[in-house]
C-alpha cells in the first residue's frame, strides 16, 4: 500500500522549487516521528520512500538540463512562439536549456495596439524591463478594482505573485521588453482570466480615444 | 552557442548526499554559516519568508495527515488490529496538524505584509548603492523597493576596463542582461578553472547558483548590464576578491591559455 501511495504522489512534478520544498518537509517531518510506535515506524518508512521519490523526480529534473555551467543566449538566435496569454514571445533562459533552479527569462514583442489576455501567475513572482517603447500594465487589486501603470525603456516592473494583471501597447511603435519569472519553467504558472477581458479591451479603447 | 562553452567538469554528483542544495547547505554548515540551517524546520515555519516556499509546504503537510487517516483506517481494518496502532497514528495526525496550524499562520503574516499590487521603479531616481571604482551597482526591484519575494533586479554599471568582483550566490540563481558596452562574463567551474564567455547587449546570460563568476568591460565605453536574481534578499552575494587575480592574469595574458574560452 504504501509503495502505490507514494508512487501516485509526484509523477508529474518536474519544476526543482516544488520538489526541493517537499523534499524538505519530508525530511522534517521524518526527522519528527516517534519510530518507536508501529504507526510511526510504517509511515516514516513511507515518507522516506516517498522522498525518494521526489529526490528521484528531482535528479531527473536536473540531469534534463544537462548542464551546470554558465549559457549566454542570445534572443534573436531563439525560436518565438505565442505564448498563453497571447504575447509573442521568445522564451531564453528556461529549465530546457539551462539548470535554474529558481529563475526564467524571455524577450517579449508587442506590436503597436496589442492586448495580452487578462492573466495571473499563482505562484510566480514577475520582473519586466522595457528595452524599447512604452507599455501600460493593467492589474486588479484585492476588490477588483483595475489600476494602470505605465511603463517606459529602462524601468524595472514587479508584479507579485497572485496579482491578476494585463498588458497593452496603445502607441504606434512596437515594445521590446526582458521578462523574468521566479520559476525554472516559463510558462508553468500561467491561469487565464477571460472575464477580465473585456475590461481590458475597454481600458485600450479608452487609452487610444484620450491619446 | 554550444561550441562556445566548454564541456562542464565533474561536480558535485546530483542525487547524492540529498541534493546539489544539501551540499551547499553543509559546506555552509561547515564553515559556521548561520544561513545553513534547511529551508524547511519541521518544528517550525517562522524562519521562511517566501509565501510561494510555504503554500508548496502546507500542500504538502495536508497530503501527509491524508495518509495519517488512511493509515489509521486500513490499521482499524486489520484483522486482529493493536488500538495502540490507531493511537499512534492519531498522535503523529495531531503534530502534522500542528505544523499545518504554523505554516498557516506564517503565511497569514507574511500576507498581510505582502505588497498591495505592481510597482514601476525608475534607477534614475535611486541611489546607487555601492560605487568603488568604476564599478557601480544599483538594485532596483528588492524587497525594500518593491516588497518583492524570490525575485530581484538591480542595475550594474562598468566604466571601461573596469572589472565587478568576482562574487558568488551559493543558494540563488542569477540571469544578467547586457544592455550596453562590451563585456565578458568570467566564472570558476568546480575545479577552479576560470572560464571566459563574450556577452554582448541584449544577450541572456544564466549564472547557476554557487557558480563563482564576474563581469569585466572589455569595450571603450561603459557597459550597462541588468542583474536579476531569484531571491528578494540583497545581502545573498559572497564577494571572492581572492580571485581577482585570476582575471588579472587572464588580462595580462591575453588568451595566452590560463584562461579557457568559455
Amino acid at each position: 500500500m504504501s509503495r502505490s501511495l507514494g508512487r501516485r504522489s509526484h509523477a508529474d512534478a518536474t519544476d526543482p522549487l516544488h520538489l526541493r520544498v517537499v523534499y524538505d518537509v519530508l525530511t522534517g517531518l521524518v526527522d519528527d516521528l516517534d519510530p518507536e510506535t508501529v504507526t510511526g515506524a510504517q509511515l516514516r518508512d513511507l515518507l522516506v520512500h516517498r522522498r525518494e521519490l521526489v529526490q528521484s523526480q528531482l535528479d531527473n529534473a536536473m540531469r534534463a538540463t544537462t548542464s551546470r555551467r554558465p549559457v549566454v543566449l542570445d534572443p534573436a538566435q531563439l525560436g518565438g512562439l505565442m505564448s498563453r496569454q497571447g504575447q509573442p514571445l521568445t522564451p531564453v533562459i528556461t529549465a530546457d536549456v539551462a539548470a535554474t533552479e529558481g529563475l526564467s527569462s524571455a524577450q517579449v514583442w508587442m506590436p503597436p495596439h496589442h492586448t495580452s489576455f487578462a492573466h495571473v501567475h499563482h505562484h510566480t513572482g514577475v520582473g519586466v524591463l522595457v528595452l524599447q517603447g512604452r507599455a501600460i500594465t493593467l492589474w486588479w487589486d484585492e476588490k477588483g478594482k483595475l489600476h494602470q501603470l505605465p511603463q517606459v525603456a529602462g524601468q524595472h516592473l514587479f508584479i507579485p505573485h497572485g496579482v491578476p494583471h494585463a498588458a497593452i501597447n496603445p502607441h504606434e511603435v512596437p515594445v521590446v521588453a526582458a521578462e523574468f519569472r521566479s520559476n525554472p519553467v516559463f510558462n508553468a504558472d500561467n491561469e487565464l482570466l477571460p472575464d477580465l477581458d473585456p475590461e481590458v479591451a475597454a481600458r485600450m479603447r479608452t487609452v487610444l480615444a484620450a491619446a | 552557442m554550444e561550441s562556445r562553452l566548454r564541456q562542464d567538469p565533474p561536480g558535485v554528483p546530483i542525487g547524492q548526499n540529498g541534493g546539489p542544495w544539501r551540499h551547499l547547505r553543509s559546506v555552509r554548515r561547515a564553515a559556521g554559516d548561520p544561513l545553513a540551517a534547511p529551508a524547511i524546520d519541521a518544528r517550525g515555519y517562522e524562519s521562511l519568508d517566501d509565501p510561494v516556499e510555504l503554500r508548496i509546504a502546507l500542500r504538502e503537510l495536508h497530503r501527509v495527515r491524508a495518509w495519517i487517516g488512511q493509515f489509521a483506517d486500513l490499521a482499524a481494518e486489520m484483522p486482529g488490529f493493536a488500538l495502540e496502532s490507531v493511537r499512534a497514528a492519531k498522535a503523529n495526525a495531531a503534530m502534522v496538524t500542528l505544523l499545518i496550524e504554523r505554516a498557516e499562520a506564517r503565511l497569514r503574516i507574511l500576507t498581510e505584509r505582502a505588497p498591495a499590487g505592481v510597482v514601476v521603479i525608475d534607477p534614475g531616481r535611486l541611489q546607487v548603492a555601492d560605487t568603488a571604482g568604476g564599478v557601480s551597482f544599483l538594485p532596483v526591484v528588492t524587497g525594500p523597493t518593491a516588497r518583492a519575494t524570490g525575485l530581484s533586479s538591480a542595475t550594474l554599471t562598468l566604466d571601461a576596463g573596469e572589472a565587478s568582483t568576482p562574487q558568488v550566490y551559493p543558494d540563488c540563481d542569477v540571469i544578467v542582461i547586457a544592455m550596453s558596452g562590451a563585456a565578458d562574463l568570467y566564472w570558476w567551474d568546480d575545479c577552479g578553472v576560470v572560464h571566459r564567455t563574450p556577452h554582448r547587449p541584449n544577450e541572456h546570460a544564466y549564472i547557476r547558483q554557487g557558480t563563482p563568476h564576474c563581469m569585466v568591460n572589455t569595450g571603450a565605453t561603459a557597459t550597462v548590464a541588468v542583474q536579476v536574481r531569484a531571491t528578494a534578499e540583497l545581502m545573498a552575494g559572497m564577494a571572492l576578491p581572492d580571485l581577482a587575480a585570476d582575471v588579472r592574469a587572464a588580462g595580462s595574458a591575453d588568451g595566452a591559455g590560463s584562461v579557457a574560452a568559455g
